[in-house]
């Protein structure tokens, strides 16, 4: 799946939003699997990463971090963001120290991702590199709105969702922080970013402002 | 499929703005409901327990609609990947089995995103024009379950008819074919009636560098400034 890969939105906006995922292949270095992501799943939590999940359960605004660990399973990818690029070095230190065997994925800017593999001494192998949008573009919502919706790389979160909770923020009925909780909760992955959403959502509103 | 119960329906509209791709409305009679057509089955409107009274429930799908679902809907397993979410293992696990080396590149076109949806005929118009490049159609990919004919890149026509949120043709093409498929992508992309998002996978070199960037530029395709990168800490842990 490619679901973290076309975030969208300006590149300000990248400065705390990093994707971590841990991938396995089956047959090849599925070994000790379930304990091996329960114990990722701590270090995350530890790292302060500010959601994480498994799709077929849910992330950490939907459902508890032990239960997340207690329904991981041979079939289970886990995955989540972090909000600097400190905690991706670290991450990546102790991923490196521990030697899984698994698949490591950092989603980000290339050059603060590839800098904070230097600064763990981890050296990086392939890169998906996005080429951005193609096709009818006609279609698609403002930018500021791709930049909310795309953080769920499944589309479940709808530009018309994002649009009501502006909404409701500009009426006073949520604030910018509980609206971002509540569109993170749609991203069963839990690489929904609910900081950077909500600094969006404030400048969505602000734009509103200026524009009237 | 998603349908809305009439009955307990009391118009309040909470649906409307959840759905993935505009599909509940308003009928004249104030309630709800799913327009099946522009309807994917992702299944958000039921998962987000958006319903106060619990009026959304889904319908046992059969093929070929249950299509819609098995590629808009990500907390559904593919049998022939056996991952869940639409998609492919891409450059996740390029250190491990290494599908992408040197002299290599992948390309992931994903049809219907960001949010817009595809119908399955706009696929077909990609698949067919790569077929023609000679690119290769990556196996675990749960495309290939649509193809009557890989080698045309022909989808099977039962299929054609129906709509998903998205759909991602991967493929596999020597580094020199790269000016071809952009080529190509270029011209089809006036073609479809949606959108797709377009990225390439590639080897970075021992010093950091990703050679792959400049060959792109030079066909003036512009490369975003953030991306996946594979650690490399993945190995072979069975013989």
């Amino acid at each position: 799946m490619t679901h973290s890969l076309h975030r969208l939105g300006p590149k300000e906006l990248f400065a705390e939003d990093y994707v971590w995922l841990v991938y396995h292949v089956k047959g090849i270095n599925d070994v000790d699997l379930e304990k091996k992501y329960r114990d990722i799943l701590d270090l995350a939590r530890s790292l302060g990463s500010i959601s994480y999940g498994n799709i077929k359960v849910g992330n950490i605004f939907t459902t508890s971090h032990e239960n997340l660990k207690k329904s991981v399973s041979e079939k289970s990818r886990i995955r989540g963001v972090f909000t600097s690029k400190q905690q991706v070095v670290e991450f990546l230190k102790a991923m490196k120290e521990r030697d899984y065997g698994l698949s490591v994925i950092i989603s980000g800017l290339i050059e603060e991702v590839l800098d904070a593999a230097s600064k763990a001494s981890v050296k990086p192998h392939s890169i998906h590199l996005s080429l951005g949008v193609w096709g009818k573009k006609q279609l698609l919502p403002p930018e500021e709105i791709l930049a909310v919706t795309t953080m769920c790389g499944h589309h479940m979160v709808s530009p018309r969702l994002v649009e009501r909770m502006v909404e409701k923020i500009r009426r006073g009925e949520i604030t910018p922080e509980k609206a971002a909780e509540e569109l993170a909760k749609l991203c069963p992955c839990g690489i929904f970013n609910p900081r950077k959403a909500s600094k969006i959502l404030q400048l969505l509103i602000e734009k509103k402002k200026t524009s009237k | 499929m998603a349908r809305i119960d009439q009955e307990k329906c009391t118009g309040c509209g909470d649906c409307i703005p959840v759905c993935t791709v505009g599909a509940i409305q308003m009928s004249g009679e104030g309630k709800a409901h799913v327009d099946l057509d522009a309807c994917v089955e992702c299944g958000v409107c039921v998962r987000s327990r958006v319903c106060p009274v619990n009026a959304i429930y889904m319908q046992k799908l059969e093929y070929p609609r249950i299509l819609r679902r098995v590629f808009s809907d990500p907390t559904m397993t593919h049998k022939l990947t056996g991952i869940p979410g639409r998609g492919t293992a891409e450059v996740k696990t390029n250190d491990v089995t290494l599908r992408y080396d040197w002299g290599y590149y992948g390309m992931c076109i994903e049809l219907g995103r960001p949010g817009v949806g595809a119908s399955l005929r706009d696929v077909e118009k990609v698949t067919r024009a790569l077929a023609e490049l000679g690119v290769e159609f990556v196996e675990e990919n749960p495309l290939m379950g649509l193809f009557e004919d890989p080698s045309r890149g022909k989808l099977k026509e039962e299929v054609l008819g129906e709509r998903v949120l998205s759909l991602i043709v991967e493929v596999k093409f020597p580094s020199e074919l790269l000016p071809k498929v952009i080529e190509t992508l270029k011209k089809v992309e006036k073609e479809v009636d949606t959108v797709f998002t377009v990225g390439l996978i590639t080897r970075i070199t021992p010093e950091g560098g990703i050679p792959a960037i400049s060959q792109l530029e030079q066909l003036g395709v512009a490369v975003r400034p953030n991306a996946k990168v594979n650690m490399g800490l993945g190995r072979v842990l069975r013989r």
